[in-house]
């Protein structure tokens, strides 16, 4: 057992320490939430929609195309030189190798959603409730989701001709209840409600990560092997 | 298949002559111009469903055939 | 099962469907008692619901054999997954063109955000991803691997995504044909939707068949040309689907 959790670490480590050296996909994802945080401020008109009534849904829009952007590129850099087949003959169970995929692809994405939030109660007021705790629940619980979820599909689109463009086309459809339950939850909280309210959509977000967790533990191999 | 071929463009041949008559005779007594409209969204909806599953067929019946044509040359 | 007793198969569901089809048109057309608040559009209704239940029950069939395959790597597992997307994805259609022509005399709106319509149509995105993973992919043996992870994916992901899209309010009729007190139809009704119901049932299961016996005979035909190229690899023989 610590032998396989070293494994996933030693997956996500080398990972992280890539993204760390060129720093190209946080940059990419980073620069990307700010800007569309900008853009949003100048689709909508302020006098008429205030944006904390659109904020929990954007949040949630804007994380899953920013994690679309750096999902695409998890086994672009495998890709090259062969990486993956060092990869594949290294003695490490496929499953390992995708739950490290997916913990260094975690770890970056939830700095992302720090960073989406951090934005939008920047530039357009959003109130932070007095206790963070249950919002930064619901956060993680969705974005570790979002992000076993991307990974498997990640590793499929790698392997064909259309590469990333075809990775929302089969990451969207499934993705509504995330977006479903993760908006309702972080809507409830930014109006500060109490925490019990999104109990529920909390369970159903978590649901939604476990299923999308053991789907890519039970299916990675099938699509690795050669 | 060759008899799917043949049976369904009779059946469509056969609603599509008989169904306006139909529908105007059952509808009898309401306003007319509301009941085109029916009829039309009616026509049109079956209209897709039959040109779908036939063309499913045509196209299935095809494959097989041209598979058959592989097997002999 | 050998070709011979699919094809065989194929053409009595074949037969057995086209004679309820039949039947069913003539209940619609000429028989049902037309529906007192929705007027002749509601006649929609017998081939939107059926088309569902194929499309939904194709997913299943789809689903099902994907896993399948995984597991054992039988070829003949992913034609029959094939077979049964491709059918999936025409009923599905044919759902998603029925519904809006109903809903725009019905409620006045081409479209509603209304829970199954939605699952249908979030449906048919994945019966397209499920093709353009295979279509896109270079290596056949993996495109097919790819095909089936995206089935099953989808599929365990169906009861949160139809939980999800009832969490809104529905403009949608509620359910009348499966309740546990009987369907609340008026008998003529309930009587043609279930001739509907089994015609498609089968016209579906016919046309999958041929489907799935069309694939055998092209991975035959593979071989054979293969073992033309290289005559030390003798394909096993497929009986002929014509006789």
């Amino acid at each position: 057992m610590r032998e396989y959790f070293g494994q996933i670490w030693a997956i996500a480590a080398k990972d992280l320490r890539v993204e760390l050296r060129t720093r190209e996909r946080v940059a990419a994802m980073g620069a990307f939430v700010v800007l569309t945080a900008i853009l949003f401020n100048y689709a909508v008109d302020r006098t008429v929609v205030h944006p904390r009534e659109l904020a929990a849904g954007m949040i949630w829009i804007v994380i899953s195309l920013a994690g679309l952007l750096g999902l695409g590129r998890t086994f672009e850099l495998e890709k090259e030189d062969g990486a993956l087949d060092g990869l594949l003959v290294a003695p490490v169970p496929r499953d390992a190798l995708y739950l490290g995929k997916v913990l260094a692809n975690a770890v970056l994405l939830v700095g992302v959603t720090a960073l989406t939030v951090a934005v939008f109660a920047l530039f357009f007021q959003v109130r932070i409730p007095g206790n963070p705790l249950p919002l930064a629940g619901v956060l993680l619980t969705g974005t570790v989701g979002f992000v076993a979820l991307g990974t498997l599909f990640s590793g499929i689109t790698a392997g064909t001709r259309m590469g990333d463009t075809l990775l929302p086309i089969l990451l969207f459809p499934l993705l509504v209840p995330l977006i479903t339950f993760g908006a309702a939850a972080t809507d409830d909280l930014l109006a500060g409600l109490p925490p019990g309210e999104s109990a529920y959509s909390l369970r159903v977000l978590a649901a939604f990560t476990l299923v999308a967790l053991t789907a890519g533990v039970g299916l990675f191999r099938f699509i690795v092997e050669d | 298949m060759s008899i799917l071929r043949v049976l369904l463009p009779v059946v469509v041949l056969a609603l599509v002559l008989v169904v306006p008559e139909v529908l105007h005779a059952q509808a009898a007594g309401a306003a007319p111009g509301r009941q085109m409209r029916h009829f039309w969204h009616v026509f049109i909806a079956y209209g897709i469903a039959w040109a779908l599953v036939f063309g499913w067929g045509v196209a299935i019946a095809r494959r097989i055939a041209r598979v058959e044509e592989r097997l002999k040359g | 099962m050998s070709l011979r007793t699919v094809r065989w198969a194929g053409v009595v569901l074949g037969f057995l469907g086209v004679a309820l089809t039949i039947l069913f048109h003539w209940q619609v057309f000429f028989w049902v008692p037309t529906e007192a608040s929705m007027g002749i559009v509601q006649r929609i209704f017998y081939i939107h619901l059926p088309a569902a239940w194929v499309g939904f029950f194709a997913f299943g069939l789809v689903a099902l054999c994907s896993a399948v395959y995984l597991w054992l790597g039988e070829e003949k597992l992913d034609h029959a997954a094939r077979a049964a997307a491709e059918g999936g994805m025409i009923f599905t259609t044919i759902v998603l063109t029925s519904g809006p022509l109903w809903a725009r005399l019905a409620w006045g709106t081409w479209w509603t955000w209304e829970p199954r319509l939605t699952l249908t149509l979030l449906l048919w995105f994945i019966y397209l991803g499920y093709f353009l993973v295979r279509s896109s992919t270079d290596n056949l043996d993996r495109g097919r691997k790819f095909a089936a992870v995206v089935g099953v994916v989808g599929a365990l992901n169906i009861p949160l995504i139809h939980m999800s899209v009832y969490w809104f309010r529905s403009l949608h009729p509620q359910p009348v044909v499966a309740r546990v007190d009987g369907p609340q139809l008026h008998p003529d009704m309930a009587t043609t939707v279930f001739t509907a119901l089994g015609a498609w049932t089968l016209v579906f299961l016919s046309l999958f068949l041929f489907r799935y016996a069309a694939a055998r005979l092209e991975a035959y035909a593979d071989r054979v040309e293969a073992a033309r190229l290289d005559p030390s690899r003798s394909p096993t023989p497929e009986g002929a689907i014509v006789p």
